[in-house]
C-alpha cells in the first residue's frame, strides 16, 4: 500500500473515534486543568492552598484507605472466586461466571438500594439476628466504614476474578504434575505453583480495582457515613455545595494525577507483555 | 485443574475453598435477590419481606409519566450511544490493532483515557462544555457523554475480538485486490460478529446505568431512568423503587445470558 | 510535511465552527421566544406534590402557561448555567440562606416590588427575594417507639446524649440552622445566637457528633431515615412530618412544637431565564392570599400572607409553630449571606474529621 493511500484509510478508519476524541473527551479535561490553574495567569497558589487545607487531607487519607482495604479483600474473595472456577469443568465455570459477572453489569445504585434493605438498622440482615437471638439487634452497618467497605467489595470481587482466572487457567498443567510428581505437598505446590504464576492477573486485578475505587462517588455516598468522604465526593461537594469550581478542579487534577499513577505502570507493564 | 492428584489432604483444601467460594457467591448475589420480593409488595413503605403480593407497584410504574418518561429517555440514549460508539468504535480497533500510524499511541491515550478519569470530573467538565454550545439538557449531549464513557470498552472488546482472528484471511483478500473497506466489511466484520454483539449489549446496559454524567447533563425533558431513581431515593418515600430495580436487574440478567451464551467458556483477559 | 499540518489543523478547525455551531444555533432560536411555559425548582416528595396540586395546575389553568418541574434546586446549578450563558430555570425555590447567597452572587433579576402587595407579607422581601412561605424546624421521633417523656422534645434535649440515648440526624447537611440548633442546645438565649459562636457551637456538636450517622441531603432523607428506624430522632420540618400522619405518607411520625427554629422558604426569579416575564406571573400568583392559603391547607405549612392566615383550615392549625414561644429562633439570612463560605469550610472539616 503506498503512503497517499494509507493516510487516507487511516482517516477512514480512525475520524470518528478521532473526532469524538478531540470534541468530547479532550475538552473537559483541559477545561478542568485551565479552571485550577487560574486560567492563563497560570497561579498554582490553588493546588498549595488545596494541599495544605485540613479537609483534604482527612479526605486523601480516607480515599487510600478505604480503596486499600476493600481492594485487599476483594483480591483475597477473588482469588477464592476465581480458584474455585478454575477447578470447575467449562460447562459450569460458564454458568458460576455469569453468576459473578452479574452483579458486575447490575446498576451501583440498584444494589446500594438493596444493601440498604439487607443492612439497614431494621434491615433484613438485623431482623434475622434479632428473631434468632430473640434480642432487638440494631447492628450498625450502613451509614458508616462497614457499609462503605461492603457496597466497594461487591463491585471489585468480580472485576478482579476475570484477570486471576484468566491467569490460572493459563497454567499448564504439566506444571502441577511435575510439582506433584517430585513429592511437593498441595499446600507448598498452591504457593509455589498456584500463586507465583497467576502473581500477573493478581496485579492487574489489584492495580485496575485500586485505580478504579479511587474516584468511587455512589458508595461512600449512600452507603457511607459523614466520615467516609472521598475525593470525588468532596470535587462532587465544592462544584455543587459550596461553588468553588477552581477548588473543585484542582481536586480534581490532583485526583486525576494520582489515578494515572497508578494506572501507567499497568497500562505499561500489560504492553511490555503483549511484545 | 487435574484430578491426578488426589488425596485425602487435597480433598479438605478443595472442600474448604469451595465453602468459602459459595459464601462469596452468596455475598455477590444476596443483594439482588433481596429486591425481587419487595417489588412484588403492596406495602406503602418499603418492607421485607412484604406481607402480601401483587403487582401494583409495576403497575403505578408503568402508569405514571414520571417514570416511563424517564425508561424511555434512558432507552433511546442508550440506542443512540450503543450504534455510534459501536461505528466509531469498530472502526478504530481495527486499525489499533492492525496499523502502526503516526499519533497511534496519543489517539489510544485520549479514547481510553476514561477509563481512569472519575466520572465527577468529566461530569463537570462536560456541562460546562456543553453549556457553553447550549447544546446541555438536550439528549444529544447525554448521547456525547455516554459515547465518551462506553467507548473505550467498545475498543477494548472489540480489539480483544480482533486478536481472535485469523489474519492471512485479510492477507488473502487483499492479494486479490480487495480495497482496505471492502476486505474490512466483507472479511473482518463477519469474524467479528460475536464481539460486536457483546460489545453492543455492554454498551447499551453501561449507558442505560450511567448516572454520574446523566445526573450533571439531564435537563427538565431528558431525566434518565438512574437519575429519577437517585432523585426518589433522595427525594421521595417510595416503593416504586423497588420495581424499577427489578426491572434494570431483569435487563441486566438478559444482556448477561446472551454475553455468556455467545462468548461460550472462554473468559476475557480483563 | 509543514504544509499537510496547517491544512489540516485549518480542516480542523472548521470542523470545529461547523460541527459545534450547528446545535448552537439551533437552540439559540429555540431558547430566544419568551414561549408559553416555564421552569421552576421544587424539592420533591410531599412537599412537591402540595405545590403542583394547590399551586401550579391552577396557575397553568388560569393563565396557559405551563410549568416545568426539575426536582433538583441546586445554586451551583444555577451558577453554572449563568456562567455559560444558558440559563434554563426561571423561578428558584429555596431557604432564605440560599437567597442570601445567590444575590451575593448575582444570580437573581431584579424585582418591581411595586408589583407585589408588600404590606400584606409578614416577611419582608428584598428586591431579589421574595419569601412565600414559613417553615418551622424542630425534633421529630416515631411515636410508636417513643412515648411522651420518653423523645426529646427541644434542641437542649436531642444534644443530650446521656438522657435520650439513640442515633439522630440534625438539620440539612450544612451549618445552616444546625449551628443555630447547636447554640440553643448549648444554653445560648434566641436574640442572642447572631452572630453565631462558632467555636462554642462546635464544641457543642462534638457532643453528639459520634451519634450522628448521617447528614441528609434532602428533607425527604430526614423523614426516611426516622421512619426506616435507621435513626431514632431527627431534626425535620413541621409540613413534612404532617405529610407521614396523611394517607400514602408512610410510618407517621411526630413533631415536636417546643421549641423551632423558623425560616422562610423563598423565590427569586433566575437572572438570564429564558421566560422572564412568565417567572414574574408566577411568583406575583404564588403571593396572592388565596393561593398562600390553598397551598398551606394541602402542605399545612405557614402562609407569608397576613390575609391568608384566616382562611386556613382547622386540621392545619394544629401544624402552626408560636410565634410568641421566646425558645423559637428566626433564622437570620444576612449572617448567612456574608458567612455562608466561610463557615460551610469548617463545617464540612467538622464532619469528617
Amino acid at each position: 500500500m503506498n503512503m497517499t493511500s494509507s493516510i487516507r484509510a487511516t482517516a477512514i478508519f480512525m475520524s470518528p473515534a478521532a473526532l469524538i476524541a478531540i470534541f468530547i473527551v479532550m475538552p473537559p479535561l483541559l477545561y478542568v486543568v485551565y479552571t485550577s490553574v487560574n486560567g492563563l495567569a497560570f497561579s498554582l497558589d490553588l493546588y498549595a492552598d488545596v494541599v495544605a487545607s485540613k479537609l483534604f487531607r482527612q479526605t486523601l487519607i480516607t480515599t487510600f484507605v478505604i480503596s486499600g482495604i476493600s481492594c485487599f479483600v476483594s483480591l483475597v474473595l477473588g482469588f477464592v472466586v476465581a480458584l474455585h472456577l478454575a477447578s470447575q469443568p467449562a460447562r459450569r465455570r460458564a454458568i458460576l461466571l455469569g453468576l459473578v459477572l452479574l452483579p458486575l453489569w447490575t446498576s451501583i445504585l440498584v444494589k446500594c438500594f438493596a444493601f440498604m434493605v439487607l443492612l439497614g438498622r431494621e434491615g433484613v440482615i438485623n431482623s434475622i439476628l434479632s428473631w434468632a437471638f430473640d434480642a432487638h439487634i440494631q447492628l450498625p452497618m450502613i451509614l458508616n466504614r462497614i457499609g462503605t467497605l461492603i457496597g466497594m467489595i461487591n463491585w471489585q470481587v468480580p472485576l478482579v476474578v476475570l484477570p486471576i482466572l484468566a491467569s490460572l487457567l493459563a497454567i499448564d498443567e504439566a506444571v502441577y504434575r511435575a510439582a506433584s510428581i517430585m513429592g511437593a505437598k498441595p499446600a507448598r505446590i498452591f504457593w509455589t505453583v498456584t500463586v507465583r504464576l497467576s502473581l500477573p492477573g493478581v496485579l492487574a486485578g489489584l492495580l485496575s480495582i485500586f485505580v478504579m475505587s479511587l474516584g468511587s462517588f455512589m458508595v461512600p455516598a449512600l452507603l457511607g457515613g459523614p466520615k467516609d468522604l472521598m475525593l470525588s465526593n468532596l470535587v462532587d461537594y465544592y462544584s455543587r455545595q459550596v461553588l468553588d469550581w477552581p477548588r473543585a478542579s484542582t481536586i480534581s487534577v490532583i485526583l486525576f494525577a494520582i489515578s494515572v499513577s497508578f494506572a501507567a505502570p499497568l497500562a505499561l507493564w500489560r504492553r511490555s507483555r503483549r511484545i | 485443574m487435574t484430578d491426578i492428584i488426589d488425596d485425602p489432604l487435597q480433598r479438605r483444601y478443595r472442600a474448604v475453598g469451595t465453602a468459602l467460594a459459595v459464601s462469596v457467591y452468596v455475598f455477590l448475589l444476596s443483594p439482588l435477590v433481596i429486591t425481587i420480593p419487595m417489588a412484588f409488595g403492596t406495602a406503602n413503605t418499603l418492607t421485607f419481606p412484604p406481607t402480601e403480593f401483587s403487582l401494583d407497584l409495576f403497575r403505578t410504574f408503568f402508569n405514571s409519566p414520571g417514570w416511563v418518561n424517564p425508561l424511555l429517555n434512558s432507552i433511546k440514549i442508550a440506542l443512540a450511544t450503543t450504534s455510534l460508539s459501536l461505528f466509531a468504535g469498530t472502526l478504530a480497533a481495527y486499525w489499533l490493532v492492525r496499523r502502526e500510524f503516526l499519533g497511534r499511541a496519543l489517539i489510544t491515550g485520549v479514547i481510553m483515557s476514561p477509563l481512569i478519569v472519575p466520572s465527577v470530573i468529566s461530569g463537570l467538565g462536560l456541562y460546562l462544555y456543553f453549556s457553553y454550545f447550549r447544546i446541555n439538557s438536550s439528549t444529544l449531549s447525554i448521547v456525547l457523554g455516554h459515547i465518551m464513557v462506553v467507548l473505550p470498552f467498545v475498543v477494548v472488546m472489540i480489539m480483544a475480538g480482533m486478536n481472535k482472528l485469523d489474519r492471512n484471511l485479510e492477507f488473502g483478500a487483499e492479494l486479490m485486490g480487495a480495497g482496505t473497506i471492502r476486505m474490512f466489511v466483507t472479511v473482518v466484520l463477519p469474524q467479528l460478529v460475536p464481539s460486536l454483539v457483546s460489545a453492543a449489549l455492554f454498551a447499551f446496559l453501561s449507558s442505560f446505568d450511567e448516572f454520574i454524567l446523566s445526573w450533571f447533563l439531564s435537563g427538565p425533558d431528558t431525566i434518565t431512568l438512574p437519575v429519577r431513581m437517585y432523585n426518589a431515593l433522595n427525594w421521595e418515600v417510595s416503593p416504586v423503587i423497588a420495581a424499577v430495580s427489578t426491572l434494570m436487574m431483569a435487563l441486566s440478567l438478559v444482556v448477561c445470558v446472551a454475553a455468556i451464551s455467545l462468548r461460550k467458556a472462554t473468559p476475557a483477559d480483563g | 510535511m509543514k504544509k499537510s499540518i496547517s491544512v489540516s489543523r485549518r480542516t480542523v478547525l472548521w470542523g470545529l465552527t461547523g460541527v459545534l455551531a450547528a446545535p448552537a444555533v439551533m437552540r439559540a432560536t429555540s431558547a430566544m421566544a419568551d414561549s408559553g411555559s416555564l421552569t421552576f425548582t421544587g424539592y420533591g416528595g410531599s412537599y412537591q406534590d402540595a405545590v403542583a396540586k394547590a399551586v401550579i395546575t391552577p396557575f397553568t389553568e388560569e393563565t396557559g402557561i405551563k410549568v416545568n418541574v426539575v426536582p433538583a434546586p441546586d445554586l451551583a446549578r444555577v451558577k453554572a448555567q449563568q456562567l455559560a450563558g444558558n440559563v434554563e430555570w426561571d423561578v428558584f425555590d429555596g431557604a432564605s440562606s440560599e437567597g442570601a447567597t445567590g444575590s451575593k452572587d448575582g444570580l437573581w433579576e431584579q424585582l418591581d416590588l411595586s408589583s407585589f402587595d408588600v404590606a400584606d407579607l409578614a416577611v419582608a422581601p428584598t428586591n431579589e427575594v421574595v419569601p412565600w412561605g414559613i417553615y418551622a424546624g424542630g425534633v421529630a421521633w416515631d411515636p410508636t417507639k417513643f412515648d411522651a417523656g420518653k423523645h426529646p422534645s427541644t434542641f437542649a434535649d436531642l444534644f443530650d446524649v446521656a438522657k435520650y440515648p439513640g442515633r439522630r440526624t440534625l438539620f440539612l447537611n450544612g451549618p445552616v440552622m444546625t449551628l443555630e440548633a447547636a447554640l440553643l442546645a448549648d444554653g445560648v438565649s434566641p436574640k442572642d445566637v447572631y452572630p453565631l459562636d462558632l467555636d462554642r457551637a462546635f464544641k457543642a456538636l462534638d457532643r453528639v457528633k459520634a451519634s450522628i450517622p448521617s447528614w441528609p441531603a434532602t428533607s425527604t432523607q430526614t423523614i426516611s431515615l426516622a421512619q426506616k428506624g435507621e435513626v431514632d430522632f431527627c431534626c425535620t420540618f413541621a409540613s413534612r412530618v404532617k405529610a407521614t400522619n396523611q394517607p400514602g405518607g408512610g410510618a407517621p411520625l411526630a413533631f415536636s412544637f417546643e421549641q423551632n427554629l423558623l425560616d422562610s422558604e423563598i423565590l427569586t426569579v433566575i437572572k438570564g431565564g429564558p421566560n422572564k416575564a412568565n417567572a414574574i406571573k408566577f411568583v406575583a400568583y404564588c403571593l396572592r392570599p388565596e393561593v398562600q392559603a390553598r397551598l398551606n391547607n394541602q402542605l399545612g405549612g405557614v402562609p407569608v400572607s397576613k390575609k391568608a392566615r384566616p382562611m386556613l383550615s382547622e386540621e392545619v392549625r394544629k401544624w402552626q409553630p408560636d410565634y410568641e414561644n421566646p425558645r423559637n429562633l428566626f433564622i437570620d439570612p444576612s449572617y448567612w449571606q456574608a458567612n455562608n463560605a466561610a463557615v460551610s469550610a469548617r463545617f464540612k472539616e467538622w464532619t469528617v474529621g
